[in-house]
């Protein structure tokens, strides 16, 4: 059963499904018919056997008992209702020789196939089985002693009998033959109806290109376990063709937000060039180009952080002292702070996380930089650090502009910016900010809760594991 | 000619907004969908160039309402880039479509075929009475002499020529001539018709009282 992916690796000793299941199926059809066959043929051959001994048994008491009333040895006999038993042709009938106690032949009958002797051991004369039998060839001879102290034996050749056994042989191999026939049919069918689906699945999955993971598999399948699978895997195309579709948006929001300040560049130097101007004009206009060069730069690092962000699923974490890192932060923030004439008030508590520092500093610059630029001039912000049993919390409050409860869920979104009308200064961010700070989070397992309120402001809160002294003795 | 140009990001707006004004065109200003929206329902610009994404009201949906009731050239200047979402902003009305970053060049190129065609012209270069008229240069000749204009005075003629064979009114002259922060006097559009009579000779255009001017 070869499947339409040229890359798919056969191994030599790799067996097909069918292949598997045609052999297992056809050796237990196989068992099953030998067994059955066996079985016959020894139950028939035993109960022949037992009918030939018991008719031997009964001629041989009736030649005793004529024996014993005395009848003439010339005349004794085995009347011809026994011999009607055996069976009509010669070739079947009995044969019988008697023997004195001295052991001296008396009378012989029949054609004695050899010299037969006396029973050399005693033979019992009680007991389940009061005589012995012997199978010699295709004949059958039982010898007892006679009530006059002497030995009978009667034989016969089994040719009817054994005539029989080979009609029964010949019918039982007729009858497997056939039944592996038919074994092998059935298996054919089962096999394609396991077998069909799943190479049918296989070429459809085999098929699908990243370019149209919108494709679906069949459901429902004929079987369970296949149905199951292809749900499974219709789930499993769905996250890929999300996750495709997000990076698809990624790139192009990225490109999308690198061409603006492009756009400004281009269009100035050709507004420029165009023709002469004075000093003046080239000063403003370098100017504009230098902000639009920091504002591509700032974006370049924010994707380049989130890319990282993005390809790095373990960094190396170190425990950090949560709040000189966001001491720190204040520290680094406060020429904009003062710039937008906003002050920041921090309660910190000492508080030890599992964290890298570096990031730890990233997620404060970005929050408190938010902060600022939505805050009223002459507000403050409030930065504070609390720890319970389990968690450490920062969070940064501003009494700034808010935030529509419309956006909120957006707001960790790659280059989601909220109406631009409401910020209290030109903004310069690109929507990159909250998804730093939220993939940083994430990677921390914290959380991260944002609540805020229109025109009265807004807080956001991370929320990290502390270490326990548990984790401590782990560290390596 | 007179322009709506609609874009957000305040460097870009006055760069764009200063090709427009060196080119002689006269500009008005919109920063979102909600101002702009006001002004394109208000005036009957000669273009417009629209960015699609703005505060509060984004391009897509200024166009999609603007399309209702108004037929005035769109040329969308994007970041947008996508062939899809340059065919969906063709087929929702807007006559051109350019991304950004842009040439120069090409936006004011692409501005003068969409106001000329909107004019049902299809050449850049008039010819009638003797005056050679070339829009891409902003020349014009009379009987092969160059004739210098000042801006005003080429944009009334311009205008005028692209709209030959019409009584243009007043009103509509006005409009399409000064921004909205020009200020002007209800004699200023007879000063400049007369300089060009001047400069063109006396019949070149016709006064219709009480209606406006037109060059036959």
């Amino acid at each position: 059963m070869s499947l339409s992916n040229p890359e798919q690796v056969v191994n030599k000793n790799q067996y097909s499904l069918a292949r598997l299941l045609f052999f297992s199926h056809m050796a237990l059809a196989t068992t099953i018919l030998m067994s059955f066959a066996g079985v016959m043929f020894w139950m028939s051959y035993r109960a022949t056997y037992e009918k030939v001994e018991s008719e031997l048994l009964g001629s041989a008491e009736i030649l005793d008992e004529q024996l014993k009333g005395g009848i003439s040895l010339q005349s004794i006999a085995i009347p011809d209702a026994f011999f009607h038993r055996f069976g009509k042709a010669d070739r079947d009938q009995a044969y019988w020789r008697l023997w004195d106690r001295d052991g001296n032949e008396l009378r012989s009958q029949g054609k004695v196939p050899r010299e037969v002797q006396l029973h050399q051991s005693d033979i019992p004369k009680s007991g389940k089985r009061p005589y012995v039998t012997r199978k010699d060839g295709r004949h059958f001879e039982l010898q007892m002693a006679t009530s006059t102290s002497g030995q009978i034996l009667v034989g016969r050749p089994l040719a009817k009998e054994f005539d029989g056994f080979f009609r029964l042989i010949g019918t039982l191999l007729a009858i497997v033959a056939l039944g592996m026939v038919l074994a092998a049919l059935i298996a054919r069918q089962l096999i394609s109806s396991i077998v069909q689906p799943i190479e049918g699945l296989s070429t459809t999955v085999s098929s699908i290109r990243h370019s149209e993971l919108n494709r679906r598999l069949p459901v429902p399948q004929p079987t369970v376990e296949m149905t199951s699978l292809s749900t499974a895997m219709n789930a499993m195309l769905k996250d890929l063709q999300d996750a495709f579709e997000k990076q698809r948006k990624f790139t192009s929001d990225a490109a999308h937000e690198l061409r603006t300040p492009v756009a400004i560049i281009n269009g100035q130097c050709e507004l420029s060039l165009s023709k002469p101007r004075d000093d003046a004009h080239y000063r403003a206009a370098l100017s504009t180009c230098k902000q639009a060069a920091a504002h591509m730069a700032g974006l370049v690092n924010q994707l380049l952080l989130l890319s990282r962000l993005d390809a790095e699923s373990k960094r190396e974490l170190a425990p950090t002292s949560l709040d000189i890192v966001i001491a720190r932060a204040v520290e680094m923030i406060s020429p904009l702070a003062s710039q937008h004439e906003v002050t920041i008030a921090s309660t910190l508590c000492p508080s030890v996380v599992n964290a890298d520092e570096s990031q730890i500093l990233q997620v404060m610059l970005n929050l408190l930089s938010n902060a600022i630029q939505f805050s009223h001039r002459g507000d403050a912000v409030q930065v504070q650090l609390q720890q319970d049993e389990s968690n450490a919390t920062i969070s940064v409050s501003d009494n700034g502009v808010g935030i529509a409860a419309d956006d909120i869920p957006f707001l960790c979104d790659r280059f989601f910016q909220v109406d631009q009308a409401r910020t209290t200064t030109q903004s310069s961010g690109a929507g990159l900010g909250l998804s730093i700070v939220s993939e940083i989070v994430k990677q921390l397992n914290g959380e991260l809760s944002i609540q805020s309120e229109p025109g009265t402001g807004t807080t956001i809160q991370v929320r990290i594991p502390v270490l326990s002294t548990l984790d401590v003795e782990r560290q390596p | 000619m007179r322009i709506l140009l609609v874009e957000d990001q305040t460097d870009l707006h006055r760069i764009i907004r200063e090709m427009l004004e060196e080119d002689g065109y006269s500009v008005d200003s919109a920063n979102d969908g909600n101002s702009c929206l006001a002004k394109a329902m208000t005036y009957d610009y000669d273009a417009i160039v629209l960015d699609l994404m703005l505060p509060k009201i984004d391009g897509w949906e200024v166009l999609e309402r603007l399309r209702q009731s108004k037929s005035t050239p769109v040329m969308i200047l994007s970041a947008l880039d996508q062939t899809s979402d340059r065919c969906r902003g063709l087929d929702e009305g807007a006559d051109d479509y350019l991304p950004k970053p842009f040439s120069h060049e090409e936006l004011l190129s692409r501005l003068r075929a969409l106001i000329r065609r909107a004019a049902g012209q299809s050449k850049s270069l008039h010819e009638f009475a003797g005056v050679k008229l070339d829009t891409r240069l902003k020349t014009v000749t009379l009987h092969g002499e160059a004739i210098s204009l000042t801006t005003r005075e080429y944009n009334l003629l311009e205008y005028l020529a692209l709209h030959r064979g019409r009584v243009v009114r007043r009103e509509e002259l006005f409009n399409h001539l000064f921004d909205e922060i020009d200020e002007v006097s209800s004699n200023s559009l007879d000063v400049y018709v007369s300089y060009l009579r001047k400069k063109l000779g006396a019949d070149l255009i016709s006064t219709r009282r009480g209606f406006g001017y037109v060059i036959e």
